[in-house]
């Protein structure tokens, strides 16, 4: 089996984020959906722990910052910059639905169009999350209409949250980077600049385009 | 070059929900109505989400219920379902609100003044507080008896003109209008009167006691 070009920190950040995110999706869903919430009951230590997994996405962000940087620097830098590859990506979804090998990222760049896609939607998701649960825990220091939006915005990020989801664990359940990647068997991330071709990944045809 | 995109994306659109948090008016609603309107049971008919603190809701006999008064009073009560309702009649119309952020508009209820039946238990001088006990077991909350003699605050019975759901709080809740709705106790039980109000279910844990309604 290859391996991901991943670090152990960004492993392990990878992890951290998605078990708070999944225990915050869950109490979330018992705190809003009434049959739920009627057949559990224990509001105080329902909402307790989906503050607490809040709590803990945001430590082990401001852990990874703290003590990653220059590492976390470049990881958003990754994430963030889009070349004209990335958006050649996203002409490809039936390819994606039939589970076929996902087109190859962009040559500077071990992610692909729809996983920087997912990366700044999911982040805006959580962001969003954050910001409006804030007048939602201190309801005392807003107006009830602002929490009121508050809580509105809240769902609707939920919903888009656990939409993003879905197509990242089925997407990554595909597992195209075995296919993208048959000889990728070094750990560390490559520093942004370096070619993929260069670690034995078949050239592309479509990767001449010029950058966009 | 390469652009920033997700950069932008993420900024831009926390900056786009700042805007709808801060000055949003219906559009935050309307987006969260219409991504609900697929599931249904999600808003609930009448408007009310049920919220407990406990795993059930307390059942209870018609002739063997009983409100008890007691505390610092000169004539305890322990009165049945009847008895209740026997008493004068008041309305109280009012939005109802959550501090979750729900809302539900004009929401009548009937039942009696909370003033009137403390009254009839004749409170002594030192008496300052009433302590209200829900029949879960565990919520308990506090008003002074100032605000609870107040006539728009009730010992609801009924909910637009039926009787109180056992998920509203049957028989007999709590209805303080000018407060946010974890003040108005469901599945009321027991109602003593103590020398000073003491600290509630959700403010000892972390809840402002001030729980009057702000626009």
């Amino acid at each position: 089996m290859t391996r991901t070009p991943a670090s152990g920190a960004e492993r392990a950040l990878h992890w951290t984020v998605a078990a708070t995110v999944l225990v915050m999706l869950a109490t979330g869903l018992v705190l809003y959906v009434p049959a739920l919430g009627q057949a559990i009951g224990l509001r105080f230590w329902v909402r307790s722990a989906h503050l607490a997994a809040a709590a803990g996405l945001l430590l082990a962000l401001a852990v990874a910052g703290g003590t990653r940087r220059a590492e976390m620097r470049a990881l958003e830098r990754e994430l963030s910059r889009w070349q004209r590859p990335d958006l050649e990506w996203f002409l490809q979804p039936w390819s994606l639905l039939r589970g076929e090998p996902l087109p190859p990222s962009a040559p500077t760049g071990r992610f692909n169009g729809g996983q920087k896609l997912f990366a700044a939607l999911a982040a805006l998701a959580l962001a969003v999350l954050l910001l409006t649960g804030t007048p939602m825990y201190w309801w005392s220091w807003f107006g009830a209409r602002l929490v009121s939006r508050a809580r509105d915005l809240h769902l609707v990020a939920a919903f888009a949250l656990t939409a993003l989801l879905a197509g990242h664990v089925y997407l990554g359940l595909l597992s195209p980077r075995e296919a993208a990647r048959p000889s990728a068997g070094e750990e560390a991330p490559s520093p942004p600049g370096s070619e993929e071709r260069e670690r034995g990944k078949p050239a592309a045809p479509r990767r001449r385009g010029r950058v966009w | 070059m390469s652009q920033a995109i997700g950069r932008r994306l993420f900024l831009g659109g926390l900056v786009g929900a700042a805007g709808l948090l801060v000055l949003g008016d219906g559009l935050p609603r309307a987006l969260r109505t219409w991504l609900e309107a697929p599931l249904g049971e999600l808003s609930p008919g009448d408007g009310f989400h049920f919220y407990s603190v406990t795993g059930a809701i307390p059942a209870w006999d018609r002739r063997s219920w009983r409100l008890t008064v007691d505390g610092l009073v000169g004539r305890p009560l322990a009165l049945g379902l009847d008895e209740l309702a026997a008493l004068p009649p008041a309305e109280v119309r009012a939005d109802f609100h959550c501090v979750t952020g729900w809302s539900v508009a004009a929401v009548r209820w009937q039942g009696v003044r909370l003033g009137e039946v403390v009254a009839r238990a004749r409170p002594l001088a030192r008496a300052r507080a009433l302590r209200f006990e829900s029949a879960d077991g565990a919520y308990v909350d506090y008003l002074d008896l100032a605000t609870a003699a107040r006539p728009s605050v009730l010992l609801a019975l009924g909910m637009n003109g039926s009787p109180l759901r056992p998920e509203r709080g049957a028989p007999v809740r709590l209805l303080v209008p000018f407060y946010y709705g974890y003040k108005s106790v469901k599945w009321l039980r027991r109602i003593s009167l103590v020398a000073s109000p003491g600290t509630g279910y959700w403010e000892a844990r972390g809840y402002d006691p001030d729980a009057r309604i702000r626009g």
